[in-house]
């Protein structure tokens, strides 16, 4: 089995070059939104300046479809969405591993779902439909964010079943926990915009104690 | 059992699962929206088709946006100047950096709109430096978290445009105004709560209050507020729509992080807009998701089905706006803020109207009710956020909240029983 995941994690480079793709990507949306619309306010005030664009409100609501579907895609792999983790201390672990793979499959679902039926429907407004202000610009655009959800989030799914599978038959490293659970720690991080650096780094402050014990258990 | 109650049962039910098993509270409403419309024979491309549909709000655009220039603001270094403007301001009262910290997150909220980012800011140097000057690290945690909350009704706040939104035909610039004297009401009741235990314990003063300081701290704090007065005035005075102004004001605190606090670098912009897209991320899909459950709702009639049932435990307004209060915060032990907001708004928002709550005064209930969730066991981020931060074990932390979930039970009871203290400020708007 070891030898399985060794070949499976050669993949793990592939994943971070995706996830740092979808990221640019998302933040250049972002950036394009917010360009968009200020364009749309400024030429409002100042149409001598410049000229509004008609198409402006369509297409930022476009843009944010694609970011909202592919960041939340991305969340899968940080493994940030916000889900109950009130019971987890109570857990044994072999449920809560139970309940990890369960979700896995479950979203996998309804990615699978979005995929194909996403699909079905993004083509088939687009047979008819065009942008009110684009007329050139089919409705399958509009539609399509639909899918590409679903096929990114099966992608970012598979990564994660894996994951919760091999800690099953490889211990991971937990680091510092400020005495709060995994899931907890996550939804901390995610809440406050910190990086997993800047968590890890409040948490060794908070228990110094367990980075000397971690550094201890590595030399041995 | 009919084909309305058995696909109602599956939509509540197969949610209500979901979220226990422990599935993404996002994907559990889409999954649970999705066996709805099955049961009633619906296709599954409506789900799509109705999640595009939510998400395709030119007002909700407001929401990546203030998330966009709270991050921005918060990691400009602006912290650090509201502070000194608070501690101006209030530090020479008796328990001086309590009050300090309450009024800071009064003035942050205002920027971040986010309690989990208030507490991570503001935590990380006041509880330090309240602990330095003789005060218990679980007290400095308990008041940050609290105080925290005071962002969530302090405008400009994206948690207000997510219910103005799902509520619909609310004005955004109303329910702005609305938050103003809720925030302060919450603000002044910590700060009651803070003196007495301050005085019990014999915690210190600060400097004497002198205006040539407060004059001086307003004037450095200044072009941050800008920012909150940018978006509410444009929004009250009809210059912009909110995903407008919030738009220019993303633009304006870029500006002032880069150029005039200079607590920003472009690369620390380019790595700041990846923590936007991370908070973004988990809110986005929420609200399309949310949109097909709704849709479920309306088509099952079930907001008309959950007011007649409460309305037939009891006709007494009081006793159905105390019903309203104790669901939400129910809900708030055991889930987030925007889940609740989208979920139950519009099953709720019929209730309260039908006993006279005017819409913008139950946004304001809702938010606060949703904040003080967000502080309680077993689902609490902030109680996580301020238990991390401040150094303090979760349990530590909770005992230490004990007497300000009082101060903030009574600000909840006082905002709900007197309409006047949320709808005075948009009454003069009218």
């Amino acid at each position: 089995m070891p030898r399985f995941f060794t070949i499976a994690d050669k993949l793990k480079p592939v994943y971070d070059v995706a996830y740092r793709v979808i990221m640019t990507l998302c933040k250049l949306l972002l950036i394009a939104d917010i360009l968009i619309t200020s364009w749309i306010v400024i030429s409002r005030y100042f149409p001598k300046i410049i000229d509004a664009p008609i198409w402006g409100e369509q297409i930022v609501l476009t843009l944010m479809s694609y970011m909202a579907v592919l960041s939340a895609a991305l969340a899968i792999r940080k493994g940030s969405h916000i889900r109950m983790t009130a019971l987890d201390r109570k857990m044994p672990k072999k449920v809560l591993f139970s309940l990890d793979i369960l979700a896995d499959l479950a979203v996998m679902a309804l990615g699978i779902v979005m995929l194909v039926y996403g699909w079905r429907q993004a083509k088939m407004i687009g047979r008819f439909g065009r942008y009110d202000s684009l007329p050139w610009l089919s409705r399958f655009w509009m539609y399509f964010p639909i899918p590409l959800a679903g096929g990114a989030m099966i992608i970012f799914e598979l990564e994660s079943l894996y994951n919760h599978i091999k800690s099953a038959f490889v211990k991971p490293d937990d680091g510092p926990t400020c005495g709060l659970s995994e899931s907890e720690l996550e939804t901390a991080a995610v809440e406050a915009s910190l990086d997993d650096k800047e968590i890890k780094e409040i948490c060794e402050q908070a228990d110094p104690s367990h980075t000397e014990d971690d550094k201890e258990a590595k030399k041995q | 059992m009919s084909a309305e109650s058995l696909s109602i049962l599956i939509l509540l039910g197969s949610f209500l699962l979901m979220v226990f098993l422990r599935i993404p509270i996002a994907y559990a409403v889409g999954i649970s929206a999705l066996l709805c419309l099955l049961s009633m024979g619906e296709s599954p491309t409506t789900l799509g088709k109705q999640m595009v549909t939510g998400i395709s709000s030119f007002s909700l655009m407001a929401v990546p946006f203030f998330i966009t220039m709270g991050v921005l603001m918060g990691t400009g270094g602006i912290s650090e100047k509201l502070i000194a403007l608070a501690n101006a301001l209030v530090g020479w009262m008796r328990g001086g950096l309590a009050m300090v910290n309450i009024v800071a997150s009064y003035f942050f909220g205002g920027i971040s709109g986010s309690a989990a980012a208030d507490t991570a800011s503001l935590g990380s140097i006041m509880i330090p430096m309240m602990t330095d000057d003789g005060y218990d690290a679980d007290f400095s945690t308990a008041v940050t978290i609290t105080s925290s909350c005071e962002g969530l009704l302090v405008p400009p706040s994206h948690n207000m445009v997510i219910y103005a939104t799902t509520a619909g035909g609310v004005s955004i610039g109303a329910l702005f105004m609305a938050g103003y004297l809720p925030g302060a009401l919450l603000a002044i009741s910590l700060m009651i709560g803070s003196y007495i235990i301050s005085v019990k314990r014999n915690y210190p003063k600060g400097q004497p209050f002198r205006i040539k300081n407060f004059l001086k701290q307003l004037l450095v704090s200044f072009w941050a507020l800008a920012a909150v007065l940018i978006v509410v005035v444009g929004v009250v005075l009809g210059a912009f729509t909110a995903t407008e102004s919030s738009a220019i004001a993303v633009i304006y605190s870029l500006i002032v992080s880069v150029y005039i606090y200079k607590g920003l670098t472009w690369k620390g912009v380019w790595e700041s807009f990846e923590k936007c897209v991370d908070t973004l991320a988990i809110v986005l899909i929420l609200i399309a998701a949310s949109s097909a459950f709704g849709f479920c709702l309306t088509r099952l009639h079930v907001p008309d089905l959950a007011a007649q049932f409460i309305l037939g435990v009891s006709d007494s307004r009081i006793v159905i706006a105390l019903m309203l209060n104790a669901i939400l915060l129910l809900l708030g032990c055991i889930m987030d803020m925007a889940p609740i907001i989208l979920i139950t708004t519009p099953i709720l928002l019929p209730i309260a109207t039908s006993i006279g709550i005017d819409p913008i005064q139950f946004g304001i209930m809702i938010v606060l009710n949703c904040g003080i969730g967000l502080l309680t066991p077993p689902v609490g981020a902030v109680l996580f956020i301020g238990s991390a931060v401040g150094k303090v074990p979760m349990e530590k932390v909770v005992k230490a909240t004990l007497p300000f979930y009082l101060c903030m039970i009574v600000a909840l009871i006082l905002v709900t029983f007197i309409p006047e203290i949320s709808m005075w400020l948009p009454s003069l708007l009218r």
